[in-house]
């Protein structure tokens, strides 16, 4: 009997078991997720994946803040003395006391391959070879090469050629491989967009254009952005390649479609849904606020952008001190945020949009390029000109008088904090000098490079360790083992879910790095010895 | 014996249908054949009929009955007794009490079999002891009482979830809880709770319950834990963690009972952290100013008393053929937060048993529920949390003035905007008053859950048993924050929305087949059957502040005054399809062998290489009755050896071999970045446990000692994918966790006379857990990450479940401390270090029953010892100087540790408390020990209540009445979180209460 039951029972849970396949394949498939199948329709397969990439380089990703904040406020920003706070992170042992905090510095490695890398590889490439997709490829292509040199600007060597090609790790490879690629990626997509205009006669595509939150479809932006981002790497690779960085900068120069110039090509993020995180960390949270070097020029010179970067403080003591903007120390030691915070805040608001590159840093880069007679014309022109972009850009008035000045950067006058008031650390005016060294032309055309690419933390962050200008103060309080109070961070270290999760590639990047995984350890381009 | 009385009651019916006679009176006593007392309140029936009657409390009773019927009597605790009438008119009866050999027991589906059959260990509890001394959830009242359960409760009290853990922690990612069984069918219980030291998506962190929380404890008939993966094998993928089987109440033959039970509970939170009134305010707001006199503890008069109060009604009735059960139950309840702090549920609950034929048994059961719940107190955290409030308030300012005035009028704004005495800023407290009468958070939960069984006797041999059963439950959502709930929260001006409706459906159906046989000294007993599980949830929430958005108007909640809308939407399905057999081969009565077997196909295997063979869990287990075998003094009632060895699983989570992208707030496509893992298999743990039941003396004393060892392998990992890989995270599975510990029971009846009897049992629980193996790529796991707030916890290869991890002083190589240029110590360099595990060594409970005539008393004393615990809240008030131990330091003018003594008390404190402090100063040993249940109960004598009813009785009953040690500064059971991220961790938890009550109980 027992035998006749247990047939039954067998032939009752095949027959359910084989009629449930596909019935249980459903059941093991999200009916809220989306496959690019379901993607198809108005090209949304390729181009949805957009918004997501364009959010994720000035990183902002569906407005979750508290990860930009780790992925470059309390990294490249604060380093680059643009921000600071008194919020006492980690009772003071947090990035800005120099110390590296493992679940901060790995953000940009993490959110850089998980936002950028990744949809590009799985979903825009494998369409790229297709015509119909084509042009959508370019963009993705410079925002690839744009996003991942800020990567291994900030790490050192990582996975750039070979990425995808395996699943268990490896495939790390030297910066200077890196850079050739990018290049290289900048020469296809340029290509591939210049073929698109000139086929189609149009610089824009009506398909692509509804995905395009930084250039509105507009291709020969795109083009004039990709030649100022290939400008930008070439100059970060002076010092260690400086006949690589010569011949791209003049590919970037003889490009026909030019550079980003005038107010309307500043490249930024925008979108309706989209917000600015400073506006978050700053005014919601209390977690940013003027930094002390961007207040010594900005006050300094009188500089009539800082009403625009910042907001006046209220407080008394300050004013009193003749200081109508207060700002803070990098690695203090406050104790935390009190009930009043004396210090400025940014004016930044939540529906600005974010800038990625501003047209004033091609003519920075080119007076930089001209002082190494890479470039025809006169560094002090081109000086002039990238001051006179960034004034125009905030629509303020003055730059010839500004230009002519010789006021210089202020002293660090703090009334609530009497012992973190320090000498001003840089001491260039505005004011154009021809017959200074090279060395101080750079200097001072990286001083107000710095003033206008304000708040791209992490190029600044580059500039100040590729140069060393402009000049940092000291920390209050260093919580690192390896760098003294008056050092600057010269790399993040890698984090440790990338050491974990590979490592076998862990090994090799340090092979490449040639140091100890530290952040007092030089990268690739940023050579020990002056700039000249 | 079963067997033969199946027979009897055959022939009796033959014999029944054809005979005819004239009714006569019988009468009689039926009594107690050991003792000779009267058995009362037995059930008569003439059998074959519905004819049936009680017999009262003395044990007399009196039927009209023809002269050639036969007798059935009955009642609990006793073998049923068939006596022929046979022309007599008194008919006096002697019943034996339950044969200790024969006693039968509810195993893994529903399966009753032999006690003595069994080869694992498991352990019942009655409705006396769940319902006699109720908790605010029902489920909790199993603390203390279950060696190896460990009862934990969320730091939320009214209304909140439980925390239960059967024999340790085994699993990192597939959930530890227990699978719920009701009346042999599956039931949810899963907790929706979101404990965090902020909060969530701008909401504190809540705890909105558990399915089992619902439940009327009144309906309930026993639980009974099946502790092992040997008890719950048959139940395979779900196994794991053991099972809970709970079964209700049903319907009594041959009388009509009523039952009406009211209780009243009041609770006060008398276990709360320690503040002072003797210093006043600085200009940070925080309690290091100058001296005050007449100083107030805010908190002595923020909480209120909660009370509860819970009305049941039920009725059971019924004959020899079909009895039904019915009862209603309502209950009302304030937190101590007060009235605005409320919870009201109805219970319906209608449970019916019929004889469609002699051998066709249906049983059909219902039940409905209706909870309504206001404003539940948070678990902890920083956001919206009121316990903060009151704690960091300081003693020279009156909160009286912040409680009528918790709003004022803003002509800038035109609405009433938050009075509070400092700025409002996202790491800081809001006014309490606001919180409870303007973030207003409210939820209707709609439940029901019906079964059907249908069981055919084909033969006393063969039986066939369907089943199935739903249990739904619907809870729409709403949760309003009005402009000026702290902005950098809410990240609005204008105020917060959240709405939002989740189902939740498990339907169950089974199928089983059973046979048993002798075959001389051999007796046989198998089923094998098969069952379906489906579970399916939706969930759809809109909260203005997803994906940055805000609500434009002040105060207009509505989804249209949203900027973003941003939803959550998701609908899981999940189906699992079983087949299982049993079988238990015995020899002579005292040899037991039981092997099942079950291969589970599951839909969460979809798209994996196993789909089409699921897995296979088999158990096997041995047990000898040493006293039956061997021959042994008439004083030992039983001695069983067990041994038993098996493998199960836990359950998959869903879809994770099939991952996709997904569409965000902001309508962008969020591509999906985890590689599918096409190779998934299972969590398995393998299960080897070993004890004896020892009885002597006529069970007077008892011993129930059981040793168990598990090791959990193909624990489920999301890793982090190397970068380069195209992906940035993938599963696998790897991993042992090993847990081995001792239970043990220890039953004694010191004294047993007429009119005093004393019952005690002691119950121990030691377990032990630890890592085997992670994976090659993770030495640490990280279960969680607090470290804004000084916790984290930790499993690394060779440690333990419950590793904490938190700053620590510097020292110099022999252990002293590090002194800097100021004269204080400071904090280690780098990252977290270990200081000790969270577990208990080990979990103790002595639970006590005196009868003294009609008196009954009981008290419960349980302990945990060992684990040590992290008191953030303490650390975060003696940063602010609210705390008590912080004025005691002033007035003595220093700190004193390790031998140091420290002068300036705020910059110690300023240094060593807060959350970022050093938090080593606030690991605590978790050991207590307290008198968790009280009461005594008085049934008056029938005497008294002539034909009133049946019983009346009355109890005062106490829950956490005292401590008898405790050094740490909260109490260590109750939770932030239910779901095992935060283990022994306080962070302003609502004070756990003491609770006291009374109870009145009529039987009508």
């Amino acid at each position: 009997m027992k035998s006749i039951f247990k047939a039954i029972f067998v032939a009752l849970a095949i027959t359910f078991v084989f009629s449930s396949c596909a019935k249980w394949e459903d059941y093991n498939t999200n009916p809220f997720g989306v496959t690019d199948e379901m993607l198809a329709a108005d090209y949304n397969n390729i181009g949805a994946y957009y918004p997501q990439i364009m959010q994720s380089v000035y990183y902002n990703y569906n407005n979750s803040n508290w990860e930009f904040q780790l992925v470059q406020n309390l990294t490249a920003d604060l380093w680059a003395g643009y921000f600071s706070n008194v919020s006492a992170f980690l009772s003071n042992a947090n990035t800005g006391n120099l110390f590296m905090v493992d679940g901060w510095v790995g953000f940009e490695w993490d959110v850089t391959y998980k936002r950028v890398m990744s949809p590009i590889f799985n979903s825009i490439k494998p369409l790229a070879d297709n015509d119909q997709y084509r042009h959508f490829y370019a963009p993705a292509l410079i925002m690839q090469v744009m996003a991942m040199s800020r990567l291994t600007d900030c790490y050192g060597p990582c996975i750039y050629s070979k990425y995808g090609q395996s699943a268990t790790g490896g495939n790390f490879e030297s910066m200077q491989d890196s850079y050739n690629a990018f290049f290289n990626d900048l020469d296809i997509a340029v290509g591939a967009l210049e073929n698109f205009i000139n086929t189609t006669g149009s610089t824009t595509s009506n398909n692509f254009k509804r995905f395009d939150d930084w250039c509105n479809g507009d291709f020969a932006k795109w083009i004039r952005f990709a030649n100022t981002l290939r400008l930008r790497l070439a100059m970060h690779i002076v010092k260690v390649d400086p006949a690589k960085a010569k011949s791209e900068a003049q590919k970037a120069i003889g490009n026909s479609y030019g550079f980003l110039s005038g107010k309307s090509d500043v490249v930024t993020m925008h979108a309706a849904s989209w917000q600015h995180p400073l506006y978050t960390l700053s005014t919601a949270w209390n977690d940013c606020y003027m930094g002390a070097v961007i207040e010594s020029f900005l006050t300094g010179y009188s500089d009539p952008r800082e009403g625009k970067y910042f907001v006046e403080t209220s407080n008394a003591a300050f004013k009193a001190a003749g200081r109508n903007f207060a700002s803070i120390r990098m690695g203090n030691d406050a104790p935390g945020k009190g009930a009043e915070i004396p210090y400025s805040l940014l004016s930044t608001q939540k529906t600005d949009a974010a800038i990625i590159m501003v047209p004033a840093e091609a003519q920075f880069l080119l007076a930089e390029a001209a002082l190494r007679g890479w470039v025809s014309g006169s560094a002090k022109t081109y000086y002039e000109a990238g001051v006179k972009e960034s004034f125009n850009q905030y629509g303020v008035g003055g730059v010839d008088d500004y230009l002519a000045s010789d006021a210089i950067p202020a002293d660090y006058v703090n009334p609530v904090e009497p012992s973190w008031n320090i000498k001003a650390a840089n001491f260039l005016s505005p004011k154009w000098d021809e017959s200074a060294s090279n060395e101080a032309k750079l200097e001072r055309i990286i001083d107000q490079k710095y003033l206008a690419i304000y708040p791209d933390g992490y190029e600044a962050w580059t500039d100040l360790r590729r140069t060393g200008y402009p000049r940092q103060y000291p920390v209050i309080i260093n919580a690192s083992s390896d760098l003294k109070n008056d050092e600057i961070v010269r790399r993040c270290t890698y984090p440790q879910s990338a050491i974990s999760s590979d490592p076998t590639g862990y090994q090799q990047a340090l092979g490449f790095l040639g140091g100890p995984d530290k952040a007092s350890t030089r990268l690739w381009w940023d050579v020990n010895k002056g700039n000249f | 014996m079963k067997i033969n009385r199946f027979i009897l009651i055959l022939t009796c019916l033959l014999m029944g249908s054809v005979a005819f006679a004239q009714n006569t009176r019988v009468t009689g006593q039926v009594k107690d054949a050991k003792t000779g007392d009267p058995v009362s309140f037995v059930t008569v029936i003439q059998n074959g009929t519905g004819n049936a009657v009680s017999a009262d409390a003395d044990g007399r009773y009196a039927i009209n009955v023809p002269a050639n019927a036969s007798l059935r009597f009955s009642s609990v605790g006793y073998d049923e007794v068939i006596v022929e009438v046979a022309g007599r008119s008194v008919v006096d009866v002697a019943m034996n009490s339950d044969n200790v050999l024969e006693e039968a027991v509810v195993s893994a589906l529903g399966i009753t079999r032999a006690a003595k059959s069994l080869t694992y260990a498991e352990q019942v509890v009655s409705s006396e002891e769940i319902a006699g001394n109720r908790a605010a959830n029902m489920i909790t009242s199993l603390a203390g009482k279950a060696s190896g359960v460990t009862v934990t409760q969320s730091a939320a009290g009214m209304g909140g979830s439980a925390k239960i853990s059967i024999r340790g922690f085994r699993s990192v990612n597939s959930g530890n809880e227990p699978l719920y069984i009701i009346n042999g069918v599956p039931m949810s219980s899963s907790a929706d709770v979101s404990g965090d030291t902020y909060g969530s998506s701008g909401m504190a962190s809540f705890d909105n319950g558990d399915g089992i929380g619902n439940l009327n404890p009144d309906d309930i008939e026993s639980i009974t834990i099946l502790k092992g993966a040997s008890a719950s094998a048959l139940y395979g993928t779900q196994a794991a963690n053991g099972v809970i089987l709970i079964t209700t109440k049903k319907g009594v033959a041959g009388q009509t009972r009523v039952t009406f039970n009211s209780t009243t509970n009041f609770e006060n939170p008398v276990y709360r952290h320690e503040l002072q009134n003797t210093y006043g305010h600085d200009a940070s707001w925080k309690s290091w100013g100058s001296k005050v006199s007449n100083g107030v503890r805010a908190a002595d008069n923020f909480f209120e008393t909660a009370h509860t109060l819970t009305n049941s009604l039920s009725v059971q009735s019924g004959n020899d053929r079909n009895q039904t059960y019915l009862s209603y139950g309502n209950t009302t309840a304030n937190s101590i937060l007060g009235k605005n702090s409320k919870l009201s549920r109805h219970n319906i609950t209608f449970r019916n048993t019929t004889k469609l034929a002699e051998n066709l048994t249906l049983d059909a059961s219902v039940q409905f529920i209706r909870q309504y719940t206001k404003n539940r107190p948070t678990t902890g955290g920083l956001y919206h949390n009121p316990v903060m409030s009151v704690y960091h308030f300081p003693a020279d300012l009156n909160l009286n003035e912040y409680k009528e005035k918790f709003e004022v009028y803003d002509m800038d704004r035109n609405l009433m905007v938050q009075n509070w005495y400092k700025p409002l800023t996202a790491n800081d407290d809001e006014n309490p008053y606001w919180i409870t009468n303007r973030i207003i958070s409210e939820q209707w939960r709609d439940r029901a859950m019906g079964s059907l069984s249908l069981r055919w006797d084909i033969t006393p041999k063969v039986y066939l048993q369907a089943r199935a059963s739903a249990d739904y439950s619907a809870r729409r959502e709403s949760y309003k924050a009005y402009a000026t709930t702290t902005p950098s929260v809410v990240l609005s001006e204008n105020g917060q929305y959240i709405t939002g409706k989740r189902t939740s459906m498990t339907a169950y159906a089974d199928f089983l087949a059973g046979y048993k046989d002798n075959w001389g000294d051999f007796g046989f007993n198998a089923t094998i059957g098969t069952s379906i599980n489906y579970d399916e949830s939706t969930n759809t929430t809109i909260n203005s502040r997803y994906g940055g958005g805000e609500l434009k108007l002040a105060n207009i909640f509505t989804v249209n005054n949203m900027t973003v809308r941003g939803t959550d939407e998701s609908w899981y399905r999940g189906e699992l399809i079983g087949l299982f057999a049993t079988a238990t081969l015995s020899f002579r009565d005292w040899l037991f062998l039981d092997v099942t077997g079950r291969n589970d196909w599951s839909s969460t295997l979809a798209f994996s290489e196993s789909f089409k063979t699921g897995f296979f869990y088999p158990s096997a287990g041995l047990s000898v009755l040493l006293n039956e075998a061997l021959n042994m003094p008439s004083w030992v009632d039983l001695f069983k050896v067990r041994a038993s060895y098996a493998v199960v699983g836990n359950d998959l989570p869903s879809r994770v071999t099939n991952p996709l992208g997904s569409v965000a707030y902001s309508g962008s496509v969020s591509s999906n970045t985890t590689a599918p893992f096409g190779t998934l298999k299972p969590e398995l743990s393998a299960s080897f446990e070993t004890g004896f039941d020892l009885r002597l003396f006529n069970n007077r004393l008892s011993f129930d000692v059981e040793y168990y060892k598990t090791n959990t392998r193909n624990q489920l990992f999301s890793l982090n994918a190397p970068a380069g890989s195209g992906y940035s995270t993938y599963y696998v599975n790897s991993g042992n966790i090993q847990n081995q510990g001792i239970e043990a029971t220890v039953g004694f009846v010191p004294v047993e006379t007429r009119n005093f009897v004393w019952k005690s049992s002691i119950n121990l629980g030691m377990n032990r857990n630890k890592v085997l193996a992670l994976n090659d790529e993770i030495q640490t796991f990280v279960i969680c990450d607090a470290t804004n707030h000084g916790y984290a916890l930790k499993l690394t290869e060779g440690g333990s479940y419950g590793d904490l991890y938190v700053r620590r002083f510097a020292r110099d190589a022999s252990g002293n401390l590090l002194l800097d240029d100021s004269g204080l110590p400071y904090k280690e360099s780098g990252e977290f270090t270990y200081i000790g595990n969270t577990e208990p060594r080990l979990t103790a409970g002595w639970n006590n029953n005196f009868q003294i005539g009609g008196f009954n008393v009981n008290f419960l004393i349980d302990g945990r010892f060992g684990g040590v615990a992290l008191d953030a809240t303490q650390a975060d008030l003696d940063g602010w100087g609210t705390s008590a131990y912080t004025a005691k330091c002033r007035e003595q003018g220093y700190v004193e540790y390790e031998g140091h003594k420290f002068n300036d008390v705020n910059a110690f404190f300023s240094r060593v408390g807060g959350f970022e402090g050093i938090n080593e100063f606030y690991v605590y040993d978790a050991t207590n020990v307290r008198l968790r249940e009280a009461s005594i109960g008085y049934s008056l004598p029938k005497k008294i209540l002539g034909n009133f009813c049946q019983d009346l009785s009355i109890s005062l009953v106490g829950r956490n009445l005292l401590f008898f040690y405790k050094k740490i500064p909260y109490d260590p059971d109750s939770l932030l979180d239910t779901d095992g991220h935060f283990e022994g961790f306080s962070f302003y938890g609502m004070p756990t209460t003491r609770s006291l009550g009374f109870n009145i109980k009529v039987t009508f």
